[in-house]
């Protein structure tokens, strides 16, 4: 038996560009149909043509509209039938000094990173939209969750939320069958990090970033491989926790 | 106004060596009206004779301070057993030692408060380190379950797990002085480096009835390193 065949399975991917393309495709190639949201066309259409087989779909959905995301889920279960499987991963990765975080900016980064998290389970999990046989929802976290950093306050509070949230909604959620987990990647080469880290070979952001992280910048394979895992049954009594891949980081 | 950090008629059992940590926590005890009981004993199989002869020519101690930190660099392959054990000595047995003596003599007051002085190597990974590590860790293990097993007799205790400390350069706890006086350390903490007068200060939370409540939890004092 492989653990990671998913062949048969229907996957949401939310966030189709960096890390959600590369899990887009490797769960593809692991058998599964992915279907696709995001805001943009061009992320879409991108990794909709990296995919394979059928019942593979793309749906525009803006995850800042907290209020329109349940017409988009039940758009996809009508379309294309039970959910085995949800991985968030939107994601804003704002960087903004606190005096100038304001509410209007606090509201818009949650809604994104977290409530729109949130509202998809919320959506997923109503009866008649998941496989009842057992559905795996991951979410993107951060080591922010844990750790601090300046001008990061809003993505830190989002991503700590995402964690809190995912407690409790697996023990709510267990008796559906349902596990809930996030992954916390450390710094990873995707277009979010290097709009906001600076990791160019031999620069001291760089070397600043080995002296903890000190397996190295972690690639978007290296995320879908951890979130492969916890879509699988070979995780099947892990819930409510969150992964760190994040090089040795998180304990150094 | 009363100050929630008055420990006087307090008498505190200070458990360690001479080193600029020690020093500054009995000097800020005293300075806040506590009286201070130095013990030194390396020789944990003396540490039940000595210690029982310290309680019956000072009486019953309010507090105890252990402060007792080896560390050392030293790679894998020459972390022979007895250097494991050395560490672990001095870092943790001797603690549990101490507690045991304490509790079988009776001389810990109902009400007590003890701390340990651990690390933050006990929460990170150090490299070269594993020893001192791996015996913190060790230590802040036997708080948490010590604090349950001696929560009927209201003794509280709890863990101050340090990073940096300015005194620990003059013990060569820190080998890498160049890379130091570079500011390697005051970048890596956002705060700088801990001053061992800042230490001491945590120490007398813990010591005082200002924290009769918290008990088996370690304090992390590191200037924002873990961060």
């Amino acid at each position: 038996m492989n653990g990671t065949d998913f062949t048969g399975k229907r996957f949401i991917v939310s966030g189709a560009g960096g890390i959600g393309a590369e899990t887009a495709k490797l769960l593809n190639g692991f058998g599964a149909s992915i279907i696709l949201l995001d805001i943009s066309e061009d992320n879409l259409n991108n990794t909709l043509d990296a995919l394979s087989g059928e019942g593979n779909k793309a749906y525009n959905c803006d995850f800042s509209d907290i209020d329109g995301i349940e017409t988009v889920i039940k758009q996809i279960v009508a379309e294309n039938g039970l959910i085995d499987g949800f991985i968030h991963c939107v994601g804003i990765g704002a960087v903004r000094p606190l005096k100038m975080s304001k509410y209007d900016f606090m509201l818009k980064v949650m809604n994104i990173n977290f409530f729109s998290f949130v509202e998809i389970v919320r959506c997923l999990s109503a009866k008649g939209r998941y496989n009842p046989e057992g559905m795996n929802v991951v979410g993107i976290s951060a080591l922010g969750a844990y750790l601090g950093n300046t001008t990061k306050t809003a993505y830190c509070a989002s991503k700590g939320a995402m964690n809190a949230a995912v407690r409790c909604m697996a023990k709510e959620l267990a008796h559906k069958n349902i596990r809930v987990n996030t992954v916390a990647p450390g710094v990873t080469d995707t277009p979010m990090a290097r709009a906001t880290e600076d990791y160019g070979s031999y620069s001291d952001g760089y070397k600043m970033i080995l002296a903890r992280q000190y397996l190295g910048i972690c690639q978007p394979i290296d995320i879908a491989n951890a979130i492969a895992f916890l879509l699988s049954d070979m995780s099947k009594m892990i819930t409510g926790t969150c992964l760190p891949v994040d090089g040795g980081k998180l304990t150094s | 106004m009363t100050n929630p950090l008055n420990l006087t008629g307090k008498k505190i059992l200070l458990f360690g060596e001479s080193s600029g940590i020690d020093e500054a926590i009995a000097s800020q005890l005293n300075e806040l009206g506590a009286s201070v009981v130095p013990f030194e004993q390396k020789d944990i199989n003396l540490v039940e004779s000595d210690l029982k002869q310290l309680a019956k020519d000072k009486g019953t101690f309010d507090g105890f301070v252990f402060t007792l930190m080896h560390s050392d660099f030293r790679p894998l392959q020459f972390v022979k057993p007895e250097l494991v054990a050395e560490i672990l000595n001095d870092n943790y047995l001797l603690f549990v030692e101490g507690m045991r003596v304490l509790r079988k003599s009776k001389a810990l007051k109902n009400g007590a408060s003890v701390v340990a002085l651990s690390s933050i190597s006990s929460i990170r990974a150090m490299k070269a380190k594993m020893a001192f590590c791996s015996a913190k860790a060790a230590l802040d293990a036997a708080v948490r379950c010590l604090a349950i097993e001696l929560a009927d007799k209201s003794i509280r205790i709890n863990s101050i797990q340090k990073g940096v400390v300015d005194a620990d350069f003059a013990k060569g706890h820190i080998k890498d002085v160049v890379s130091i006086n570079d500011g390697a350390a005051e970048k890596a903490a956002p705060l700088g480096v801990t001053k061992a007068e800042e230490v001491a200060n945590t120490v007398a939370f813990l010591l005082s009835d200002a924290t009769r409540t918290i008990t088996g939890t370690s304090i992390v004092i590191d200037g924002g390193y873990t961060l």
